[in-house]
């Protein structure tokens, strides 16, 4: 028989949920505005929207919004202030990073009755991408020391992120068997089948996406490799430029493009040149990077009696926007047509399954406390109910039941802040064009074709972006060897 | 229930943390912060002990005189080739205070790589040959010192280990040749997470 001590205490425990439930980050629903601002290519907009948000953000979304921010002041033509943003959101990573992550008890994950209370730290792919766009703000404003140090971050974070995923692998564990000791009901949950089937629901609807080795995003590889090749100092760092090209050639084997600089960098000790003419890359980002949705559904029962409430799990579902366009560049009768050199989907598929069994050992265990307090709650006031035979003992009962239904089938809340803002694909093309000659860059938009006049360079890459397709397509012109 | 509670309160509390009042320390008496995620003002100072220690130990400047005076240096390119930003002259200064107070050499600061450290000095130059009607002699130096600094990385069993690696070399121009070279690698260790959930 429960006592009054113990319906005290589910009473101050449902309090305190609730109130942990209260404390809801609004994050999806605020950052739609701008996310769809930036889709249809209005960045001046999107811009003013994101500004706002992220100067009010909450600690816990400052990285989130900050990486939002840089990349949509990228897009609007404010470099200056996108590397600030960058600079500012890289010092928020080596600060988390400065803090252990430790696996959370069977008590600490049930606390978190909501994700949106933890802080946001960046995912690998977002590290990575970060130091990535650094590069590219960098040598767009001419600073090729800082790209170099920029780029060198790159490729430390892609290091990382392999020993990441071994840590990720470790606090599931970890996790699991803390669920396990503590509450071998809630472990058996886990296991159950609903959760499995939930958890395949994940990244159902991608399919042949590309794993890349070693946790490598090919962009970053890539643009090492091209970087050290055109700014060389050295012959040590063409034979970076050779290392770094191989792996994107190997990340990429669609794209022939990569495969000329390999072969240069492996046999010439020097910054590759043709005389009268320049060196150009033409990089073009398309799509919107997977959309995430909440995947809800209800838990298998765990305390068998009609005072047990239904209990609501949500876990994070990524799907592919199906939205890329396409470039083609036109230089006298000849057309060049870029190739795929990374797939963002791919990248971010991937981390998204590895975090998964984490998140699901943590949403199935604090929803198990939740069922687990509002069954409790529930049972003291049938128990009040019958001692008392009132009617208001009776309408308290109902209250109760109803309020703990309400509260565990709607407090169940999946994490989905992720940076919206990143392409689906990167493609790349690679011509040699004499100078002074025009080109005509053009997406699928029956807009005239943006006309580009080669200047007297050695090297070139032009970065465009079309945000989803017949969306406008932008252009930022990057010198790497003058 | 306690325990929750408890943690629950651990929760509201997360964000705090332990207060230290501010106060001077010596950069190379090893009480400084340590980064693994970046050069620290105490590895500089080491790097450049190291360096000096080693210079002022060779013979590169043994015999090397001018009819002026001691021979000149002009500082080259040193590259961060590390991941983190940093001037590279939090190195290099501490060379050159080192070198001319020594009187070893002179440091030409109206001329160097990628343009005069010292701006006015060339211009002022460049003025008062002007108004004697000569044109400025060229500033040759006799030396030139030029370097990189490297980063490695390596992890097993949670700990995280990051180099850096301080490249020095002395060039004396008239033969093209490398008087002096020197390389001191900085090791530090430290466990460092960062699980992005």
């Amino acid at each position: 028989m429960l006592g009054t001590q113990n319906s005290r205490n589910a009473g101050t425990w449902l309090f305190l949920a609730m109130l942990l439930t209260g404390c809801v980050s609004n994050y999806t629903s605020s950052a739609k505005n701008f996310q769809s601002l930036y889709s249809s290519g209005d960045y001046a907009s999107s811009l003013v929207e994101v500004e706002s948000l992220a100067s009010n953000s909450s600690s816990e979304d400052e990285v989130i919004l900050k990486l939002q921010l840089a990349h949509v002041q990228r897009e609007a033509g404010r470099i200056k202030e996108s590397v600030e943003t960058f600079e500012s959101v890289e010092s928020l990573f080596q600060r988390y990073d400065a803090v252990p992550e430790v696996s959370l008890s069977a008590e600490g994950i049930s606390a978190f009755s909501n994700p949106y209370v933890l802080p946001y730290r960046g995912r690998s792919y977002d590290r990575i991408m970060t130091a990535t766009y650094r590069a590219l703000n960098y040598l767009e404003l001419g600073d090729q020391a800082k790209a170099r140090v920029a780029l060198n971050r790159a490729l430390f974070r892609q290091e990382d992120a392999k020993r990441i995923a071994a840590e990720k692998e470790r606090v599931a564990q970890e996790e699991m068997q803390s669920v396990d000791t503590k509450n071998s009901r809630a472990g058996s949950v886990v296991r159950s089948d609903e959760v499995t089937a939930a958890m395949s629901q994940g990244t159902a609807d991608f399919v042949g996406l590309p794993v890349y080795q070693d946790y490598m995003n090919p962009l970053s590889v890539w643009l090492h490799g091209v970087f050290f090749l055109h700014t060389a100092q050295g012959i040590e760092d063409v034979e970076k430029a050779r290392k770094s090209l191989e792996r994107a050639q190997a990340l990429a084997p669609q794209n022939p493009s990569i495969k000329e600089d390999a072969v240069w960098a492996a046999t010439s000790g020097s910054r590759p040149t043709v005389d009268g003419k320049c060196i150009i890359y033409v990089v073009h980002e398309s799509g919107e990077a997977p959309a995430w949705t909440e995947h809800k559904f209800q838990l298998p029962l765990i305390i068998i009696d009609r005072n047990a409430p239904i209990v609501n799990v949500a876990f994070p579902k990524i799907s592919p926007v199906p939205n890329q366009d396409t470039v083609s560049i036109k230089y006298k009768l000849e057309t060049f047509n870029p190739a795929l050199l990374a797939s963002m989907d791919g990248v971010v598929a991937r981390e998204f399954n590895d975090e998964l069994p984490v998140v699901r050992t943590r949403a199935v265990a604090s929803a198990s406390l939740k069922a687990i307090t509002a069954y409790v709650a529930n049972k003291a006031a049938e128990e009040n109910n019958r001692r008392r035979g009132s009617q208001e003992s009776s309408f308290l009962y109902l209250a109760t039941i109803i309020a703990t239904n309400t509260y565990t089938t709607h407090s169940a809340q999946a994490d989905l802040r992720n940076w919206a803002t990143l392409p689906k694909n990167i493609s790349m093309v690679r011509m040699v064009i004499p100078i002074s000659e025009k080109i005509y860059i053009q997406n699928s938009l029956a807009r005239p074709p943006i006309s580009f006049t080669v200047p007297n360079a050695k090297s070139l890459i032009l970065y465009c972006k079309t945000p989803a397709k017949g969306g406008p397509l932008s252009l930022h012109k990057i010198i790497l060897n003058p | 229930m306690k325990k929750l509670l408890l943690s629950a309160a651990l929760l509201s509390l997360a964000g705090c943390s332990s207060h230290r009042d501010a106060g001077y320390i010596e950069a190379n008496d090893g009480s400084g912060i340590v980064s693994l995620d970046a050069v620290n003002v105490q590895d500089f100072a080491l790097a450049a002990d190291t360096m000096l220690k080693s210079l002022y130990d060779s013979p590169a400047f043994v015999g090397a005189k001018r009819p002026d005076g001691s021979p000149v240096l002009m500082v080259g390119r040193v590259t961060n080739d590390t991941g983190s930003n940093f001037d590279t002259s939090q190195l290099v200064k501490k060379l050159t205070v080192s070198l001319t107070k020594s009187g070893k050499v002179r440091i030409a600061k109206a001329i160097g790589f990628g343009g005069p450290e010292d701006q006015a000095a060339a211009e002022a130059r460049k003025s008062q040959a002007a108004a004697t009607g000569e044109s400025a002699k060229p500033l040759l130096p006799d030396y030139t010192l030029s370097g990189k600094i490297l980063e490695n990385r390596a992890s097993a069993r949670g700990v995280q280990q990051t180099s850096y690696i301080f490249q020095l070399s002395l060039t004396e121009v008239k033969t093209g040749l490398a008087v002096w070279e020197e390389e001191k690698t900085i090791t530090k260790q430290g466990s460092r997470n960062s699980i992005g959930f």
